[in-house]
Parts: structure tokens; sequence; C-alpha cells
């Protein structure tokens, strides 16, 4: 830009100028008079040790009189203003660029002065030059520059962006990466860390009051089962009390077995350390949940079948995987209708082994998925059916634990859920 | 008379277990703390002993280690809050003799307290278990009603064995999934039911008088009467 710059006023300046002498040397050979006008244009060619002027004088009829130019260039007007043109120097035996002018004499003789701007294009090329690898180089230093700096904050986001992702899967103990720029980036962090640090709070403060609550009621709900209980083999088998008395007692059980649900998700998600954890044969523990299951689907003429790829054993805790799957595959019972089917199918993939247990019931919809997956969820479907809607928290408690994944699906019909035995990195 | 110790430093649940296990017919002392429960354990003069798992001065796991070290086999059944599985392992393998989860209903806890009372009095190896007409032969695996073999799934017949090896006991529900599948959680369905009504249709045909029964509100009792 600014050598265009720099490079138009040159030009301009110096036409002014070349345009100046055209008119002083006009004027001159206009003072010396048409006698004498041969000799001068002679001697100025002579003085002219740098060969920038042309001079000719030509007859009415074109032929040339005297001078450094043969013939005047075509179409040029004779009216004595000055034209950007191309002359040939008999002297240089060249064509060149030339700002010139012609004039008619009196004698009706032709004038022609020109001046040489070769040296005006040359400059142009020296400008046009610079400009080009001026331009580039600096657009190629800007290049590198803006790179190196660019890298640095993006990598920064890059990390912002993977630690954002471990919290989005539940991982509260994560936080921003601070660079100690005081940039920002940095600032924004630190606002963000915040957040979540009052989030974190909130939450296991929320949860500790559940747990509380949940633990607290176990414990004087047991003692009234208890006496419930003792009522009930007082009372004898007379009617109608003895009937009341079980109906009160199971309400009370079930009221237990939820808190129980409660305080099992709590411990599992306390339970940090996978020390217990063992290498697991998948197989054998699918048998076993659909050997446990088994008769359950045989009352309501459900098909429940397993197929199992030979798979490398895994390392987890077999007690807490046999819950999962028996959960998710009491699940599958629960909502398929009589004389569905039921289908477990164990596999291998790239990275890891994989259990499919796919339904024929109702399916799940779309926005149910992921609250399916929290405490105290059931689906309208479920109305007539009876569960407590812990089981799939346990699942989801057990497979964070083993940082493993989970993954309810539409199979249309029905549901597919899937249980992903390799770490999700979480 | 059978003599039952119960160590433990939480005055309610110590009273909870001497009424239930004292409706069962025992006798039942009560031990507050550690120090005393390790005394009166050591003396050997119990059946049975009720320890919880944490107590003051010495605790649960402690007098089960000293116990076992001076060959004193009394029963013990462990009562802790704590039901991690690791806990559980770690009881057991002290010489605790079953894990108990508070709170427990009591009518679980005397249904265990009766097992492993009965477990004590077994002694001889046994081939063969039989309750009226009903036989399970140990070592060919096969069982039989009224001189008719029964077709019994793997399942089955581990049910059917863990009935009739505590017969005329009360098992609850727990007790029978702890034992016949080896896991401790809550099933949480009435899958274990399911599973007995099945062994029932094909012990008790409808021609021949019931074996299995329910007991409210508590679990099942395989005997000959109710």
């Amino acid at each position: 830009m600014l050598l265009g710059f720099i490079y138009w006023q040159t030009a301009t300046e110096m036409t002014r100028r070349v345009d100046l002498i055209l008119t002083l040397e006009e004027a001159h050979f206009n003072r010396v008079g048409s006698n004498n006008l041969s000799d001068e244009i002679d001697k100025s060619i002579q003085r002219d040790q740098r060969h920038v002027y042309f001079y000719g004088l030509f007859s009415s009829d074109g032929r040339q009189i005297a001078g450094n130019i043969p013939h005047p260039p075509s179409g040029m007007a004779v009216d004595g203003r000055i034209y950007g043109t191309t002359l040939f120097a008999t002297n240089l035996s060249q064509s060149l660029p030339a700002r010139a002018l012609a004039v008619r004499l009196d004698s009706g003789n032709v004038l022609l002065i020109g001046h040489d701007v070769q040296q005006f294009t040359e400059f142009g090329e020296i400008m046009r030059s610079a400009f080009f690898w001026g331009g580039s180089l600096t657009i190629l230093l800007g290049l590198i520059f803006g790179l190196l700096l660019s890298f640095g904050p993006l990598r920064r986001v890059e990390q912002i962006q993977q630690v954002c992702e471990l919290i989005m899967h539940g991982n509260m103990k994560q936080r921003l990466p601070v660079s100690g720029r005081h940039d920002e980036l940095d600032m924004l962090a630190v606002i963000v860390n915040k957040v979540l640090d009052e989030v974190d709070r909130l939450m296991s403060e929320v949860k500790s009051v559940g747990d509380n609550i949940a633990h607290d009621l176990r414990t004087p709900l047991t003692r009234l089962r208890a006496v419930l209980y003792r009522m009930q083999q007082q009372l004898g088998d007379a009617p109608p009390h003895h009937a009341m008395m079980g109906q009160v007692i199971a309400e009370v059980d079930s009221l237990l077995l939820r808190f129980r649900a409660l305080l099992r998700i709590s411990e599992i998600e306390n339970k940090q350390r996978r020390a217990g954890f063992k290498l697991i044969q998948l197989p054998d523990i699918l048998a076993q949940a659909v050997n446990f299951l088994e008769p359950l689907a045989e009352n309501k003429s459900i098909r429940l079948s397993m197929v199992a790829e030979p798979v490398d054993p895994i390392n987890g805790d077999g007690e807490l995987l046999f819950e999962v799957f028996v959960n998710v595959l009491d699940n599958a019972i629960k909502f398929t209708p009589e004389g569905g089917r039921v289908e477990v199918h164990l596999s291998r993939g790239p990275r890891g082994a994989q259990v499919d247990i796919v339904d024929s019931g109702a399916g799940i919809r779309e926005n149910e998925k992921t609250a399916v997956l929290n405490r105290f969820y059931r689906g309208e479907n479920d109305l007539q059916t009876h569960g407590f809607g812990l089981g799939l928290s346990i699942v989801m408690a057990i497979i964070r634990l083993h940082d493993f994944g989970f993954e309810l699906v539409d199979a249309d019909p029905g549901t597919r859920a899937t249980v992903f035995c390799w770490p999700q990195g979480v | 008379m059978t003599r039952i110790l119960a160590i433990e430093d939480d005055e309610t649940t110590a009273r909870e277990i001497m009424d239930e296990l004292g409706n069962h017919g025992f006798e039942v002392d009560w031990a507050g703390n550690g120090q005393e429960g390790l005394d009166r354990a050591l003396s050997g003069q119990y059946d049975l002993i009720t320890l919880d798992r944490m107590l003051p001065f010495v605790d649960g796991l402690t007098i089960v280690t000293a116990m076992r070290d001076q060959n004193i086999d009394t029963p013990v059944l462990m009562i802790s809050a704590l039901s991690d599985v690791d806990e559980r392992v770690d009881g057991l393998r002290a010489g605790g003799d079953d894990y108990l989860v508070k709170p427990f209903a009591s009518e679980e806890m005397a249904a265990r307290v009766e097992v492993l009372l009965r477990r004590q009095n077994r002694t001889e190896r046994q081939t063969r278990l039989r309750v009226a007409d009903l036989e399970l032969d140990l070592v060919t695996r096969q069982a039989r009603r009224a001189e008719k073999e029964l077709d019994l799934l793997p399942t089955e017949y581990r049910l059917l064995e863990y009935l009739m090896r505590n017969s005329g006991q009360t098992l609850t529900r727990n007790m029978l999934f702890e034992s016949v599948w080896g896991y401790h959680f809550d099933p949480g369905t009435n899958i274990i039911d399911v599973h007995i009504g099945r062994l029932r249709r094909k012990v008790d045909v409808p021609s021949l008088p019931p074996l299995i029964h329910t007991v409210r509100g508590v679990g099942y009792m395989l005997s000959e009467h109710l």
C-alpha cells in the first residue's frame, strides 16, 4: 500500500519534471528560429551525453530534415501537447518509451521533442519488485508469527475443551488449567473454576443431605418393621388384622428397599479405589445373570437367549458387574410384553468387549434416554410394572466406577442397552 | 438350653437382638463393650455369638481373631454397618461365620442364628439328604420325591440342597440369594420367589403334601410339617 503510494507519487513527480523540461526545450527551439534549427538540434544531440533526448525535424510531408528520430510516431497529434509514446532513436538503434510533444512550425515543418522515460519503467520495476518481495516477506513473517502466537492459546483452548468433556462426564473434581500468564484465558478459567467449586460443593451438600436422610430414616424404619412383625406374630392368623398387617409390612419393606438402593448408590460412588478389581470372565458372569433371571422371563413367556463370542478377561468387580447385568436384564424383561424376546449378545469390538441387551418392548423415547439413568425416574410405560427406578442409577454408579460406557438406544422396536467394557477415559 | 452372647454397644440394637432371640427360645447374655465381650467369648460357654464389627476398646475383628487363635470355634454372626464387600470378606476371613448388615430385620438375624446353630450340630459328612419322601443324593446329584426322579436344573438343585440342608429352618430371601448364587446385593425384584415357585412346581406336585412352605414376611422353609 505504502510502496504503491510512493511509486505513484514519484512517477507523477518525474513525469511532471520531464514535461516541464520538454516545455522548456520547445520554448528554446522556438527562440532559435527556423534557419538555425537543424544545427541547434544536432548540437543538442551532441550535448546529450546520457542519450535521453529525442529530436526530430520533419518536413510537412513527413520527411526527416534533422534529428535522431527517422519518422514521427504514427497517430501522434501535432498540437504541442505532451503524450506518452514510443520513439525509435537512430543513434541508439532502439525503440524506447518516451514523453514527447510535436509542434508545427511557421515554415510548415514539424518539430518533435521527446524525453526517454525508460528510467521510469525501470523505477517502476524496482518498486514492483520491492513491493512483491517486501509484501511476500511481510505476509510470510506475519503468518509465521501469527501461527506461533496462536498456537499457545489454541493449545490451551484444546486443554480447556478436554477438561470440560471430563466434567460433563461427571468428573466434578476436574478444573480448567490456569497458565499463570494472567491473560484473558486465565481470567476466564479462574472464574469458571470458582463456579465449578461452588457447583461441586452444592452437589456434595445435596448428596450428603440425601444420604443422611436415607441413612437416618432407615434405622427407625427397620425398627418399625420389627415392631410390626412382632405384632403380626402375636395377632396370629385372625382376619382381618393379619392381612392388613401383611400389607403394612410390605409397604415398609418397599420403603426400606428404596432407602437401601439409595445408600447403595452412594456406597458405590464413594468407592474410589479399585483395589478389589480382578480379572473377570464376562461370559461366565453373563451366563449367571441370564440363568438367574430366566424364570422371570419364562413366567412372561419371553424368549431369553444369549450369544457370547470369546472375549479377553476384563479387569473389574465381578459381583458389581453381575448386579449391572441383573439390573439391565431385569429391566428388559419388565418392559417386554408377554411372548416377546430378550437377547443378550457379548461381542469383541476393536477396543474391547461389548454387551448388548436388546428387548422387544415398547422402546425408549429420545427425551427419556438420559432421564432414565437418573435416580427415581420411571418411564410412562412403566406405570403397571413395578420397580423402583433406582436400578439404572445403581448401574450407572457401577459403570462409572469401572470407567466403562453405557448406552440406551431405541432399537425400533424395543430398547438396546449396551455396556462398553473398556476404559472411557473419564 | 442354647446360650447366646450378644456383643453390641448400641443398647437399642442389643435389646432387639435379645428380644428376638428370646422369642426363639434362646438364653441371651449381653456384653456392651469389646473388652467385656472378649472376656466372655473366650470363656467358651456360649453356643453362638452375635458380634458387632465396631466396638469401643476392642473391635469385633480382634475378638473373633482372638477366639479362633485360641481354638474356640463358637459360631460368630458378625453384625456391621459396613456393607462393603471388602468389609464382609475381612469379617469372614478373620473367622466370622456369617455377616449381617445393619440395620437388619430381626427375623433375618434370628434365621441366620438358627442356621449357624444347626450347622454347628451337623458333624458327619452326608452323602444323602432326606426330608419325608424327598431325597437328594449329593454324589449322583439326583433328587427323588415319592420314589419318582425329579428333573432339576443346576440352580434348582443348589436351591433344593440348601433348603434340605437347613430343613425345618426359616431361610430369608437374602440368605437364599447369598448361599445359592453367592452374591450379597439386594436383587430388588421378586426373582427369588420366582425361583422357589419353579422348584415348588417340581417338588410339590398336587397329589403330595407340600414340603416347601412360605414363612410370611420372612422367607421359606422346607419341612414335613409347618
